[in-house]
């Protein structure tokens, strides 16, 4: 029995500190908090981008996707399409289209995202590029999407 | 050699009593006889119920050592797990396009087999062209065409349900 007991008691010491510490994904009060703007830019060439969506994940790090805001030109300013459940994840699908007139050609911005990051790591994104159209709806295949990130807050 | 002390004569020893003598020895004689047949049923059983001990004792022993062991794997792997995402890519996101499965096809406004904004903008510029309006445009199943399909097929393309980078 005294073999038995020691045995239970090494486990119960190895579990404690390792079952102790804290998910990656709760408060931690020691970790430093702070914000960062990535603003997501497509470059459509050409062509006047009419639609657009695309996919933007952090990949490493601890990092919250805690707003969404609308482009620099005024046919995206207002906010896209995201789901709300993107709101405290890592992860976003985020679209939007205009079927006006005034649309903008090449580089532009068409979202910024607000980030919380917790922790030292900063965090890498993986973005891309789901469908980017122009004004008839045609596919632009040349578009490319870049990140730009802001300075933390 | 020491000399007899003459003030303890030997001959003046006391006796113990008869009586003290004969339990004395009784209690020290050795005691009945077993008969051989019962002795060796005797040690036949102590030899099975030991032996039967024997094995109880392997199993709780090992079932302790088993259960330390599934506690210590429980412990790392709860670990491992909640520090993921502060330390390594999640594996999951490196999954192949192909291996997501494509959402059903029934926001497929545009036709191009994929359901994604371009679908929506595809229903909006219809009803900014007042085209005749096709009956799956009706998305929300309101029986009215309008922008709150559009909204519909929009919001089903942003899902987190879908995507790959997972």
């Amino acid at each position: 029995m005294k073999r038995i007991a020691s045995l239970a008691a090494f486990a119960l010491l190895l579990a404690l500190p390792l079952g102790a510490q804290l998910p990656a994904g709760a408060e931690r009060p020691d970790a430093p908090i702070r914000f960062r703007a990535v603003d997501v830019v497509i470059d459509a060439g050409e062509q006047p981008l009419a639609a657009w969506q695309f996919e933007l994940a952090a990949e490493t790090g601890d990092a919250k996707i805690v707003g969404i805001e609308g482009g620099e030109h005024p046919a995206f300013a207002q906010p896209p399409y995201y789901d709300p459940a993107a709101l405290a994840n890592h992860r976003v699908i985020i679209a939007a289209f205009n079927t006006g007139r005034d649309l903008p050609v090449g580089k532009t911005r068409v979202a910024r995202l607000h980030v919380q990051i917790t922790g030292q790591a900063e965090p890498e994104y993986a973005v891309r590029l789901e469908a980017a159209a122009s004004p008839t709806g045609e596919r632009i295949a040349a578009a490319t999407i870049t990140l730009a990130k802001g300075e933390p807050k | 050699m020491s000399q007899p002390d003459p003030r303890f004569p030997t001959e003046s020893e006391p006796e113990a009593p008869q009586a003290l003598k004969d339990g004395l020895a009784a209690l020290f004689a050795p005691g009945p006889r077993v008969p051989r047949h019962r002795d060796e049923a005797v040690l036949a059983e102590a030899r099975r119920r030991l032996g039967r001990g024997g094995r109880l004792r392997r199993v709780v022993r090992w079932g302790a050592v088993a259960a330390a062991a599934a506690v210590a794997l429980f412990a790392i792997r709860f670990t491992l797990n909640h520090r993921e995402p502060a330390t390594a890519p999640r594996a999951t996101r490196t999954a192949p396009a192909v291996a997501k499965a494509r959402p059903a096809l029934k926001d497929d406004i545009n036709g191009d087999g994929r359901a994604d904004i371009l679908d929506a903008f595809a229903l909006a510029r219809a009803l900014d062209a007042n085209r005749r309006p096709q009956p799956d445009w009706d998305v929300n199943g309101d029986g009215r065409i309008d922008r709150r399909d559009v909204d519909s097929v929009a919001m089903a393309a942003v899902s987190l349900n879908r995507g790959i980078l997972q």
